[in-house]
């Protein structure tokens, strides 16, 4: 396998024109389509989008870990100067944890609860790299206590179930750091959190990212979490990216009118003036998601989107601009014009 | 505790069974019958010295659980039968075990093996377990090694049943899902993450095994298929002096009281480590 010496101006992963395709008895179904994107390192992308929008499916294809049932049908994934989808499984799992790695959702399930703290930190380091305990365990520590956790000599020799939920998402993100990978992909890092250690965690992870000059990969459908921390969005809706581009761009302007929907969603409730609340005031976006087996041959967003015209339901919109990119007809700013393009 | 590590309540995660009356019960009864087992040949008369003017006597300071028809000293000889049930118990336990383990990780966690492995497996299980020891034992000469193997093959089914489950199910958490996109190797992820986790199910599976296998010890020696006759093992005992249960039934009872003991602590300590396990 060539394999280029990545350069210092290379995005830390790069994915050009990615499809996926569920293999299903009857009909091969599209799960994701034609997605571009790339982070460069120290820069943080969030992908976001309601659930089933393919957003996780596209994380785990970066590891290389789709089901059996899925495959990439087009496009590629670089990381590390070589393309991940064309590798074997015993060339990904030398990358895996070492080049790239993934912190889950759910701290509370994902740390083995009969391995100590520091074992678990360690362990991916011992596979990758020619260290010996006394040094591993030195590395653990100074990571644990970079990552916040105090007393770290003592939680090295703790189980899971001595430790907090915070505490074991930060352990989480020290394992997943520990070799320093190019790419680090969240996968809903603080949904299962309490409110107050979210922005903790979120604040730490960023941090940590910037210093040590890694790519994260966001996945997320929390506008919040969006603004605390990425450089760059990418909203994905039925299996494509519809709008991408800088995330302050993003929040001033945004172009494609399910972003703009999704942003009024999100937004603060308005103010109690003294009246009582109307229930229905809260903004939502009405319909459902287009099943993936529904053929259509437009805009998947059309019979939801308030500007839809007879193109939007007959031909599939281009994707469109430079930096700030969408992928509408009828985009809800001008195309070069806006904040940040 | 000297070093106290933690104050948190869910500290106590891993705490032992709670010191019930039945874990008490069965772990003491199996602790004296181990030491008697081990140190009863010290201080207790040769069971295999026979006595042809001392036979069928009843309780007596002489002899403290009468005699048998040969006159050799029952209490002795139960004593004997101890150590015999005991190691016929643990031994079948560790072996079906191990074999179990390692063919429940293989259909668990290789999955083009599991059809293979489990149907073998149900196969096995609808062959009655006794039956089919019965037919194993008949293979070679009577002998301890014979009479463990033919307990222990009926049983490895029921061992590789529960761990293939627990591993289905191991394999798919998503701790063990870390470990794999971390580069663990799959022989790492089966013997640091899943193999640790399968002791606390299989524990419970383990026990009955073992009072399983010292019953079906009892039954095979019993119908002759066992350990040769003039060993002292329970079966043994009790078979050699059936033909004098009108003249002296405690010749019998003797040798069932203490299976019947021994069994019930088993699985009383079998039952209360299911419940700590829960």
């Amino acid at each position: 396998m060539p394999q280029a010496a990545p350069s210092a101006t290379d995005p830390a992963l790069r994915v050009d024109d990615l499809s996926l395709v569920i293999n299903d008895a009857r009909k091969p179904i599209s799960a994701v389509n034609d997605i571009s994107f790339s982070v460069d390192p120290g820069e943080t992308l969030a992908l976001v989008g309601e659930s089933g929008c393919g957003k996780s499916l596209t994380a785990l294809a970066l590891m290389g870990l789709l089901p059996d049932a899925i495959r990439v049908s087009t496009g590629s994934i670089t990381l590390h100067g070589s393309d991940i989808t064309t590798l074997s499984e015993r060339e990904l799992q030398k990358r895996r944890g070492d080049n790239i790695s993934m912190i889950f959702q759910d701290p509370m399930t994902t740390l083995n609860p009969l391995v100590t703290i520091g074992n678990q930190i360690t362990e991916t380091l011992r596979i990758h790299r020619k260290i010996d305990r006394g040094t591993a365990r030195e590395r653990a520590k100074a990571l644990l206590e970079r990552v916040g956790v105090s007393d770290a000599e003592r939680r090295l020799d703790q189980f899971p179930h001595e430790l907090s939920g915070g505490m074991r998402q930060r352990v989480m993100i020290a394992s997943a750091m520990i070799c320093d990978p190019d790419v680090i992909v969240a996968d809903e890092p603080t949904t299962a959190l309490d409110v107050t250690v979210q922005a903790q965690v979120l604040a730490l992870l960023q941090e940590l990212q910037r210093e040590a000059g890694m790519a994260l990969i966001l996945v997320t459908h929390d506008f919040g979490v969006v603004a605390q921390t990425a450089d760059k969005v990418a909203v994905m809706y039925a299996g494509r990216i519809v709008e991408q581009g800088p995330a302050d761009a993003i929040f001033a302007a945004p172009k494609h009118p399910y972003t703009e929907a999704l942003l009024e969603c999100s937004a603060p409730p308005p103010p109690i003036d003294g009246r009582a609340r109307d229930r229905s005031a809260l903004p939502q976006i009405d319909g459902t998601v287009m099943p993936l087996t529904q053929q259509f041959p437009g805009c998947r967003f059309a019979p939801r989107c308030a500007f839809a015209t007879e193109r939007c339901r007959t031909e599939v919109p281009r994707t469109r601009g430079n930096r700030h990119t969408v992928a509408c007809h009828h985009p809800r700013q001008d195309l070069d014009t806006g904040v940040g393009s | 505790m000297t070093v106290q590590t933690s104050s948190d309540p869910s500290d106590h995660r891993f705490t032992m069974p709670r010191l019930s009356f039945r874990l008490i019960f069965g772990l003491g009864t199996l602790g004296i019958l181990a030491i008697l087992g081990l140190f009863g040949s010290v201080f207790l008369q040769d069971p295999n010295a026979l006595a042809p003017a001392n036979r069928l006597q009843f309780f007596s300071s002489d002899h403290w659980l009468g005699t048998d028809g040969l006159g050799r000293d029952l209490l002795a000889r139960v004593v004997a039968g101890a150590r015999i049930s005991l190691a016929v118990g643990l031994l079948v336990a560790a072996f079906a075990t191990v074999f179990g383990v390692i063919l429940g990780l293989l259909a668990g966690y290789f999955r083009r093996l599991d059809p293979i492995i489990m149907r073998v497996n149900d196969g096995m299980l609808a062959i009655p377990e006794l039956l089919l020891a019965v037919a194993l034992a008949s293979l070679a000469q009577a002998s301890l090694t014979m009479v463990v193997f033919a307990l222990t093959v009926p049983q490895i089914p029921r061992i590789v049943r529960v761990a293939r489950a627990e591993v289905l199910v191991l394999r798919k958490s998503p701790f063990v899902e870390a470990a794999y996109i971390s580069g663990s190797s799959r022989f790492k992820i089966l013997t640091r993450h899943v193999l640790p986790n399968l002791v606390a199910p299989l524990s419970v599976q383990v026990t009955y095994v073992c009072a399983y296998a010292i019953l079906g010890e009892a039954g095979l020696s019993f119908i002759g298929a066992g350990l040769p006759a003039n060993t002292p093992s329970w079966g043994v005992i009790v078979s050699e002096n059936r033909t004098f249960f009108m003249q002296a039934p405690w010749t019998v009872f003797v040798a069932g009281f203490f299976l019947t003991v021994t069994v019930l602590a088993v699985s009383a300590v079998g039952d209360e480590l299911r419940k700590s396990a829960e």
